[in-house]
């Protein structure tokens, strides 16, 4: 599968240490178009990103990461693009690793997951295992970020229904599973987050609640949709 | 009819009284009023002819009548947070929705400022370069 047409998304909170470096990259090795989703920043996280030549797309308040990147498949919808690669803006995530997307998406599959099972402790790991198992989504690394996702996918993604998502992990790959979109995942590196933490594991109240909301959704959605009035919503 | 018969009566009347305040002076929509007020007449209702109780009871295999109307209260409450959660969310992800498209609108202005900025200073640019190629001329025309 070709890209020809593709556009960057990267969701960002008070980045403005690490967002430049990552912009710089960006435009030295690839033609990608890229939005920065400016979700509610305190610091110059928007005026860097433009200087970088980037479109910024300001929200007025922050909704979280995974809405901040459903505003970039919106606009990605919107303006007609080939499809969408999602990365972080705290530097975890590596441009050149791009090329293992790009990859992976040769074979005709809708979305391709960067997963890199190294990062994370053991008792992420175990709730990674834990999701799989209750989901039977075969993605091993289920929160990434690191996603490249075809048109069908990003118009699936758009929709009001995706808006009702909390975090992109399997609740995406779920509702994409339910419409027979096909996701396959490719090993990329990864690096250190540079600053600040993740916002899903970042304290035990956090991780419950990440816990209870995901295992709600695995368990709700673990037998896919199949009702004709529901699909209808996507199509 | 007994007092706390007239009190029941009296309150289901009180509760219909001030629903129709309330649609009148557009405090509530028509629509959430009608299950407002169909739950004060039944108030009404069931103060008036608390006997319907227990003929409830004796139908139900209850023990203690009294009971039901309770039961009905907290079980109509429980469905009301119901939809009310339902509708809460609803309006979130509209507010959720708008931001986004907000977003999007505002990165499409900047966009057109930019453009128009762009355009404007070519224009003012181009007028100059004519300024300065008259004045070149006059300046031309009056050397000998």
């Amino acid at each position: 599968m070709a890209h020809p047409n593709l556009l960057v998304v990267i969701p960002a909170k008070d980045e403005a240490q690490t967002i430049a470096k990552l912009l710089v990259q960006l435009k030295q090795n690839y033609p990608f178009d890229v939005v920065v989703i400016d979700d509610g920043s305190i610091d110059d996280t928007a005026a860097i990103a433009r200087a970088h030549g980037a479109v910024v797309l300001p929200h007025v308040r922050a909704l979280g990461a995974w809405k901040a990147t459903q505003t970039g498949m919106r606009y990605a919808y919107k303006k007609q693009y080939d499809g969408v690669i999602t990365m972080d803006a705290d530097g975890q995530h590596i441009p050149s690793q791009i090329d293992q997307l790009l990859d992976g998406a040769k074979s005709g599959v809708d979305v391709v997951v960067g997963s890199c099972l190294s990062r994370g402790d053991a008792m992420r790991h175990v709730a990674w295992r834990f999701f799989r198992l209750v989901s039977g989504i075969n993605v091993k690394d289920i929160t990434s970020g690191f996603r490249l996702y075809n048109l069908a996918a990003v118009r699936v993604l758009s929709t009001k229904e995706a808006t009702m998502l909390e975090f992109q992990d399997l609740g995406v790959l779920l509702l994409l599973r339910s419409l027979n979109l096909s996701i396959k995942e490719v090993d990329v590196q990864m690096d250190e987050r540079l600053i600040g933490k993740s916002r899903i594991f970042n304290s035990w109240f956090s991780v419950m609640s990440y816990m209870a909301t995901t295992g709600l959704v695995c368990l709700t959605k673990a037998i896919p949709l199949r009702d004709v009035r529901y699909l209808k919503r996507f199509y | 009819m007994s007092s706390p018969q007239i009190i029941g009566a009296t309150i289901g009347l009180i509760i219909g009284g001030i629903i129709f305040w309330l649609i009148r002076r557009d405090h509530m929509i028509s629509r959430d009023g009608v299950r407002w007020l169909f739950i004060a007449a039944a108030t009404m209702l069931y103060g008036a002819f608390p006997g319907v109780n227990d003929l409830l009871g004796q139908f139900l295999g209850i023990s203690y009548p009294p009971i039901i109307p309770v039961l009905l209260g907290l079980g109509a409450i429980l469905i009301k947070l119901l939809i009310g959660d339902i509708e809460r969310m609803k309006t979130r992800i509209d507010i959720e929705r708008v931001v986004q498209r907000m977003a999007m609108l505002e990165a499409q202005l900047h966009q057109l400022k930019a453009k128009e900025e762009q355009s404007s200073s070519d224009t003012t640019g181009d007028a100059n370069q004519g300024r300065v190629k008259q004045s070149q001329n006059n300046v031309t025309a009056i050397k000998p």
